[in-house]
């Protein structure tokens, strides 16, 4: 069949790969090169002290040379890397040019014309230069949040696994669970903060058992209704096969179980990052929650800004790669809805 | 295509005598008691082919899993080799009008189901025997497929090589190719008689269509509507290869549908 012109002629345009098109990669590099020289060249507004204007500008023209350098690499889509790299470009090439006029508009409304009032709203530089010179702290606070919502993540995740998979397979469990899963589960953990920072002897862990709960909710009740909604004959065909009550736990419900538990993480995630910034602003003194409160005090609104842009990326980062972890890992399920 | 009665087939297979002696089976609907089967007796001999036949709900597929061991009865025995079922066991193999293949499996790893259960994983001797199912129905090209990636047909052909790789003294079909084209039932109706003589098992087929049974078949059972009871026992006195065409077949045909009807 491929052997007829007509026929791969055909196929070859209905299902042309999304290459890139020179026009948008010209309009990406010409923003980017714009903006690097309206950042570096105009003169700054004498209103307000601007700061950091030429590590942006660095920045702006070392983004327009690595696009212009994976253009050179994708200009003959050939070989596998020249097909990947323009495939890269033809995907993300509307991104690139909104961000270039993104950030070119920001510098010109802030650091240019003083419309924006720096530091209230302050020129991109000045957010890259404060967030670089308070390095150290905002580190550990970056590590702190990551460590208390890696610990609540697993705690957390571990034991709605645990709790759930023991519900929908014991009658007796179901019993004695249930009941308290409906009326514990969707209290806002929040509520629980005067309790608990009693309750445990430090900030550190109160915080832990906090977003522990709050992940154990969701895990709980997606991994119970997933293993409920096992197929029966799933088992009958399994036990006929000669298999034990553990093979039927782990080797048939489980992977049955888990499309709803994915769902489950995907659910816990954002309110874990909630739970995880209202404990750290109340209690616990360390973390990014914390920072954002503590500069907003200071009035340090450019490291404060800079700050939220971190946690914008951290959770982001996070949901992505749940979603990535999943649709792998789900690859065998018909119909997959792909985030 | 030459299938032979289970004499031609000589004394290699003694094994899987199915014995139903006045069973009783009955559900709560709604709160109210529905009575499925109501004192069914039946016998089974080693190695034959009988297909339980009635309208739908008769409690024929309520049978299939008595025997099967997935449910007890509630009076009466059943019987397999002259010892009381205590449980499901892989000398009873089990196939369904869905394929129910374990969607995250492959072909290979769902038709070795079996033998990964008795921890026979690793073990040559049963991995040869895996692949060798696996040609038997046919899928020898779709070993890494994934069941989506099946057609009905083909994950059917897959269920029942998973049913046959522990070679069971009995194989329990409810129902195998009730949701299958034309053609492929067809087709997969000679599969299952080659299978049924090559390997010598005892088979139980709950079935709705009349001619299917009486190609398959040395005996087809006829049942009531529920409660069921056994109506007819109808031997198919007809050499094999069988063709619908024959004069006896279509009489034989005509019989059993005025049973049904």
């Amino acid at each position: 069949m491929a052997s007829d012109p007509l026929v791969r002629e055909g196929l070859t345009s209905r299902y042309r790969q999304r290459t890139a098109d020179p026009r948008s990669v010209a309009a990406c590099l010409a923003v980017w090169i714009a903006a690097t020289v309206v950042i570096a060249l105009v003169p700054d507004t004498d209103a307000f002290i601007v700061h950091g204007q030429l590590p942006v500008a660095v920045f702006t023209g070392l983004v327009a040379v690595a696009l212009a350098l994976v253009w050179l690499v994708a200009r003959r889509p050939t070989g596998s890397r020249g097909l990947a790299a323009s495939r890269w470009l033809g995907q993300w090439a509307g991104w690139w040019i909104a961000a270039g006029v993104a950030i070119l508009l920001w510098d010109v409304a802030t650091a240019k014309t003083g419309w924006g009032r720096p530091p209230y709203v302050p020129p991109p530089g000045q957010l890259l230069t404060e967030a670089w010179a308070d390095k150290e702290l905002l580190g550990s606070s970056i590590g702190h949040s990551a460590e208390l919502l890696a610990l609540g993540l697993v705690i957390g995740g571990a034991a709605g696994l645990a709790t759930g998979l023991w519900m929908g397979w014991s009658r007796r469990a179901g019993y004695w669970i249930n009941p308290i899963v409906k009326y514990i589960g969707p209290v806002p953990t929040i509520a629980w903060i005067p309790i608990v920072f009693i309750a445990f002897p430090d900030t550190f862990w109160a915080a832990v058992f906090l977003v522990s709960l709050t992940v154990w909710f969701p895990m709980t009740v997606l991994t119970n209704a997933g293993i409920r909604a096992v197929p029966k004959e799933y088992f009958d065909v399994c036990q006929t096969l000669g298999a034990s009550s553990r093979f039927l736990i782990f080797k048939v419900s489980l992977p049955a179980a888990l499309p709803n538990i994915f769902t489950g993480v995907f659910m816990a995630l954002p309110t874990a990052f909630v739970t995880l910034t209202i404990a750290e602003t109340l209690g616990v003194n360390s973390g990014l929650g914390w920072y954002i409160n503590w500069k907003k005090g200071w009035s340090a609104y450019p490291a404060m800004y800079a700050a939220i842009a971190v946690m914008v990326v951290f959770c982001g980062t996070l949901l992505t790669l749940e979603l990535a972890i999943r649709n792998h890992v789900l690859a065998w399920q018909k119909d997959l809805t792909r985030w | 295509m030459v299938i032979g009665t289970p004499q031609d087939r000589g004394a290699e297979q003694q094994r899987g005598a199915i014995d139903v002696l006045d069973v009783s089976q009955a559900f709560l609907n709604h709160g109210e008691p529905l009575p499925v089967l109501d004192h069914v007796s039946l016998s089974v001999r080693p190695g034959s082919f009988v297909s339980l036949v009635g309208l739908s709900g008769s409690g024929k597929s309520t049978l299939l899993r008595l025997v099967a061991g997935l449910d007890r009865p509630l009076a009466g025995r059943v019987y397999v080799d002259g010892r009381p079922i205590a449980g499901p066991d892989p000398s009873r193999g089990l196939v369904f009008q869905d394929p129910t293949l374990l969607p995250w499996l492959t072909v290979a790893k769902n038709v070795g189901l079996g033998p990964q259960v008795q921890g026979h994983e690793a073990d040559p001797v049963w991995r040869r025997r895996v692949d060798e199912m696996i040609e038997l129905v046919g899928l020898e090209g779709f070993r890494d497929a994934l069941p989506s990636e099946l057609s009905g047909g083909m994950a059917q052909r897959a269920s029942l090589a998973r049913a046959l790789v522990t070679r069971p003294e009995i194989l329990l079909l409810d129902e195998p190719l009730g949701k299958l084209d034309a053609l492929t039932r067809s087709a997969l109706q000679g599969e299952i008689g080659r299978l049924w003589q090559r390997q010598g098992f005892t088979a139980l087929m709950v079935t709705h269509d009349v001619e299917e049974a009486l190609l398959l078949s040395d005996r087809v059972v006829i049942f009531s509507p529920r409660p069921a009871q056994i109506i007819a026992d109808v031997e198919v006195d007809l050499p094999r290869p069988r063709t619908q065409d024959d004069s006896r077949f279509r009489e034989l045909r005509r019989q059993i549908l005025d049973l049904l009807s």
